[in-house]
């Protein structure tokens, strides 16, 4: 299997100049997935008969010379929150087990697959994304592939370690306080949560809807700005959706970064960040020849605000099935979501008027500086059923606080990539640790320029194994 | 546990007809807590009295 091309990239290379075909690189994707899946529990379903054909129709295609997406070939794999048809979508929940199958594909799935992708399967999460390890009890955690006995972080677990094991080369997920993120730094790849309002959620299961967002997961930053390129187009059936017409990256990744002013996020952001945490940040300025740092204004409290808003619109959402039948839903989370429900409406008022406060604040710092950098979660990958983790002292309860650097970013809808960096520490197995790359309102393109310069640099890179 | 918390969830649970397990009654009590330290957390940061909200909102 390793003579068979493995990144986005790749496979498009291959397939186009005809050293292999759609079906081969499907079939080897699917050996892949059967060998590694059962240790790790990164697929929900696996897809292969519709696998099979989407490539041998990519296959025809190529012989009648038809044109060919910008994706033709590439195997991906979905978040099970995405529809599919033909699938129920989970969420994560035993709690959707029993709703109808799916009867269209999501709308970001639709445009992955008109660009040339190939779906391998749907990916396990948190239930309802609420969490940031992929413990989850009704359909077992996902374990990260650098480590099985660790956290592949979430609520998108599957989809990173799916990318990480080396299975797919890009995978789609959503980030509502760092779902995106998160999992890019447990398991080493390439993350992009794009601006609020950038990518349609048009048939996906909800879970914040003023905090959602949709992105991809990816083994390097060419892969995750051609999948993002492909992502894009508004769809209006999403309120929240902007109705933006399409800004493609891949073109400028190799602008590099001259004349980018670029500043290290200090303060809350060291404060809560571990030793490697704190590698990472600085390490990726240092290469960057970043000098200037500076701190977010009143960033404890946009974190706290965030939690707060999470809890009452994903207490409100569900409250009603918590009320008939809570024996259904993740012990894990049951507790936070009845009590996010019993939130004072003044307390969610407060909330959103923060946030309005913080993005002004924020977006004045924009005036100054084109791209900030921080460090992505507090630590590495924690272990599977790590209650707590401890940073100068403190202690933190693990799956509410890998989002502590997340949350604050995602609140105000700000573009964010994550590159992952490897401290040479003296643990036995090298653990990554992402760096979050943060843009204005509408510029993933300087954030996937900065991450790859940090890729091109050698300090970044995802380390798949070629399975 | 602060027994003003614990009375507002008991009364917030009994007026959306919630009952709860003993043990997960007290789960939520917890969490409510948590929920309440970070309300605390939010106002350590005042912002002007006529800060409109974002609930639904385009960059």
């Amino acid at each position: 299997m390793n003579t068979f091309p493995f990144s986005a990239t790749e496979c498009v290379d291959a397939f186009t100049r005809g050293e292999c075909t759609a079906v081969e690189i499907a079939e080897s994707t699917l050996a892949r997935v059967e060998k590694a899946n059962p240790a790790l529990n990164a697929f929900t379903e696996i897809t292969a008969p519709r696998m099979r054909i989407e490539a041998e129709q990519m296959d025809r295609s190529k012989r009648l010379n038809r044109p060919l997406g910008a994706l033709a070939a590439v195997p991906y794999a979905i978040k099970n929150l995405f529809d599919v048809v033909g699938i129920t979508t989970l969420a994560g929940a035993k709690l959707y087990a029993n709703r109808p199958l799916a009867c269209r594909d999501a709308d970001l799935v639709q445009k992955l697959n008109r660009a040339g992708g190939l779906l391998a399967g749907t990916l396990n999460m948190d239930a309802y994304a609420y969490g940031f390890t992929t413990e989850n009890t009704h359909y077992g955690a996902t374990h990260n592939p650098r480590d099985l006995s660790r956290s592949a972080g979430g609520s998108s677990g599957g989809t990173g370690a799916a990318i990480a094991a080396g299975l797919v080369p890009i995978g789609l997920a959503s980030d509502t306080n760092g779902s995106i993120r998160v999992p890019s730094s447990l398991c080493g790849v390439f993350g992009l949560k794009p601006t609020y309002g950038r990518l349609p959620r048009t048939g996906t299961q909800m879970f914040v809807s003023s905090l959602d967002h949709l992105g991809p997961l990816a083994t390097t930053t060419k892969d995750l700005a051609l999948a993002y390129d492909a992502l894009q187009g508004a769809d209006l059936l999403d309120p929240a959706c902007a109705p933006r017409a399409s800004e493609p990256v891949l073109g400028k990744l190799d602008q590099g970064i001259d004349g980018l002013r670029v500043a290290r996020l200090t303060g809350y952001f060291d404060e809560h960040a571990g030793a490697e945490a704190r590698w990472a940040s600085r390490a990726a300025a240092r290469t960057l020849n970043v000098a200037d740092e500076i701190e977010l204004p009143g960033v404890a409290a946009a974190r706290a605000a965030a939690y707060l808003i999470t809890a009452a619109e994903s207490g409100a959402l569900y409250q009603d099935q918590l009320r008939k039948h809570i024996e259904l839903f993740e012990p894990l989370s049951r507790d936070r979501l009845i009590a996010g429900s019993l939130i004072p409406a003044a307390w969610y008022q407060q909330a959103l008027r923060y946030r309005r406060w913080y993005l002004t604040q924020v977006l004045r710092l924009f005036h100054n500086y084109d791209v900030l950098i921080a460090p992505a979660t507090p630590i590495t990958a924690p272990l599977l059923g790590q209650a707590t983790f401890t940073i100068d002292n403190c202690e933190f309860s693990t799956r509410p606080n890998m989002g502590l650097l997340t949350q604050p970013i995602s609140f105000i809808g700000l573009p964010v990539a994550v590159a992952p960096l490897w401290h040479d520490s003296n643990l036995p197995v090298p653990l990554p640790m992402g760096v979050q790359i943060i843009a204005p309102p509408w510029r993933e393109d300087l954030c996937l320029r900065v991450a790859h310069t940090l890729e091109q640099a050698g300090l970044a890179n995802s380390k798949i194994h070629r399975g | 546990m602060n027994p003003d918390h614990e009375a507002y969830v008991d009364a917030a649970l009994e007026l959306n007809k919630m009952a709860l397990a003993p043990d997960l009654r007290l789960d939520v009590v917890k969490q409510f807590e948590l929920l309440a330290r970070m309300k605390a957390t939010l106002d350590s940061e005042p912002i002007p009295a006529d800060e409109e909200s974002s609930n639904i909102f385009r960059l």
